[in-house]
């Protein structure tokens, strides 16, 4: 096979570098995008010409066309765009700030739905092309507290990625969501936002954060996932979704178990409701 | 049980103004709000103190909390909240401009989560209060030419699932309500529609004829109004409730081929916890 062109947004850190790293080292090329182009220096050092560094704000839709449009013309072709970039809101969600809820979205949201569009323009025209939406578990289960916002930006990106799944596929265009379990990023380290406390929820954020820190299960290692996203823009017939991770699928089984329970129980009042 | 006092937004017309008129029919009293206010003057000429019209669009924010504190005022308390205000952004995922994308989520998913911010601190102090949040079986499953309604949907349905989390030991309920097809206008014309690019329009015919099948026997919105009633009045009410025949076959079906997909798969996300 020949060598991808890839285009992953925040490539300075997390799951966005390792993978950025890992279709370098096979000889394919990536345009890499940050918001500190310092931060991707190491990269252009060592792997030259094979990696273009594009500074990027995915919250800026003008730039995310422009830069989607700089990678294809610089490499010739896309072969499969990463919207990586993103972060987590903590807090309760009375505590949330419109700022706080507001800028969710805007980089976990509409700064995917940006790229999107312009990745899928692209690869409409070429007939073929591979878009990888990194969502989380947590963008498909959200029965805990504290993260409210970030579960709501993702389970956004799970369902406009699925209807454009359908929308382009005829086109030649595959979509697939990345769908970490936990892992050892520093996702709720440093990357993370916190809104102000509330007093009135200071024990369950007592709790809450007692469960972030010491978590039930050890967490995944990320440099193990490389092998799976080549996997996936290997494939044939690449996935909608697929989990990263060992421990998810169980967890998300029993949630839609426990919907789908309470759906039944109610389900006579729900059919008295059609009229 | 004594009469409850509700806060419902998008009162104007569809399930909003159906479950005011329940709720007034059976002597409970209801702050409607609209942005044309004018919209609620037949209810207030037939309801007279029962009801309280307030002008608001939910996407402003101040206005929202001014709103939800008004009517608390005014009635001495609020029992039941509804976000019903929303409407159906239609268009592929390419066609949406950025207005259109942005003005979908600040009405059906911020204009959501501000009123509800302004209901908790009520509920809190109450130590009581019921949140509603009209979601729908979009807001479970997602379908081509409605993608960023599905995305405001889906959006809606995370935060309200963690929030039941955090509000329960407050003893405040939420409460998603998704329904499926009914004869409302949200298709028609309270519905906005993208310029539609060229070479979708094979796509659209496809889509368009894929929606005429799943609301070929459309629910009848009057007929909600007593499910409403009997979720409100509920001890222990559900997460999420089903309006209408079809959507739990269709949540079923959706979550069934997911799980196989993942399953299919589920080598390889072993093999990436390292």
């Amino acid at each position: 096979m020949a060598g991808k062109i890839w285009f992953i947004t925040g490539a300075s850190r997390g799951f966005g570098r390792e993978w950025a790293v890992a279709a370098l080292d096979r000889g394919d090329k990536v345009a890499a995008t940050a918001r500190d182009l310092d931060t991707l220096t190491d990269l252009v050092q060592k792997y030259g010409d094979a990696v273009l560094p594009i500074h990027l704000d995915v919250t800026d839709r003008e730039a995310d066309i422009a830069a989607v449009a700089q990678a294809k013309q610089h490499f010739g072709r896309l072969d499969v765009v990463v919207n990586n970039a993103g972060y987590g809101q903590f807090g309760f969600i009375e505590e949330l700030s419109e700022k706080d809820a507001r800028y969710q979205f805007e980089v976990n949201v509409f700064g995917v739905l940006w790229v999107t569009q312009a990745a899928i323009t692209v690869f409409r025209e070429q007939g073929f092309g591979h878009l990888l939406q990194v969502t989380s578990m947590g963008g498909l289960v959200a029965s805990g507290p504290l993260l409210g916002i970030y579960h709501s930006s993702k389970w956004a990106v799970e369902a406009f990625s699925e209807a454009a799944a359908g929308e382009t596929k005829e086109f030649g265009v595959k979509v697939t969501m990345i769908e970490p379990g936990a892992f050892g990023t520093d996702w709720s380290g440093p990357s993370s936002m916190h809104a102000e406390a509330l007093p009135a929820y200071a024990r369950q954020r007592g709790i809450a954060e007692e469960r972030w820190a010491n978590p039930p299960v050890a967490a995944g290692d990320p440099s193990a996932t490389s092998v799976a996203v080549l996997a996936v823009v290997d494939s044939d017939d690449p996935p909608l979704r697929l989990l990263l991770g060992a421990r998810p699928l169980p967890i998300i089984k029993a949630d839609y178990e426990s919907r789908i329970a309470e759906w039944d129980k109610w389900n006579d009042v729900s059919v008295a409701a059609q009229g | 049980m004594a009469e409850k006092v509700w806060f419902i937004t998008g009162a104007s017309r569809g399930f909003g103004r159906e479950w005011a008129i329940a709720a007034l029919e059976r002597g409970d009293k209801v702050a409607a709000t609209a942005r044309d206010i004018s919209t609620l003057d037949d209810l207030v000429d037939k309801y007279g103190d029962l009801l309280l019209p307030l002008k608001l669009d939910v996407t402003d924010y101040d206005a929202d909390f001014a709103a939800v504190a008004e009517a608390h005022a005014h009635f001495g308390r609020l029992d039941v909240v509804v976000n019903n205000a929303g409407y159906g952004q239609f268009g592929f995922i390419e066609e949406l401009t950025q207005e259109e994308a942005r003005a979908q989520i600040e009405t059906n998913l911020f204009g959501a989560l501000w009123v509800t911010q302004a209901a908790l601190p009520f509920f809190r102090e109450q130590g009581s209060g019921h949140l509603l949040q009209v979601s729908s079986i979009g807001g479970i499953t997602a379908f081509q030419n409605i993608g960023i309604y599905n995305a405001s949907k889906w959006a809606l349905e995370g935060f309200s699932q963690s929030l039941a989390a955090e509000v329960g030991p407050f003893g405040v309920h939420v409460t998603l309500i998704e329904p499926g097809g009914f004869s409302t206008d949200w298709g028609g014309s309270s519905a906005l529609h993208s310029t539609e690019l060229p070479d979708y329009a094979d796509a659209h015919a496809a889509a368009a004829a894929s929606r005429a099948a799943r609301y070929s026997s459309p629910g009848n919105p009057s007929a909600t109004s007593d499910v409403i009633l009997a979720i409100v009045d509920a001890d222990e009410p559900p997460l999420r409730i089903f309006l209408g025949e079809t959507p739990l076959a269709t949540a079923k079906a959706d979550y069934a081929s997911r799980i196989a997909e993942w399953e299919k798969w589920q080598h390889l996300s072993s093999a990436a916890q390292g």
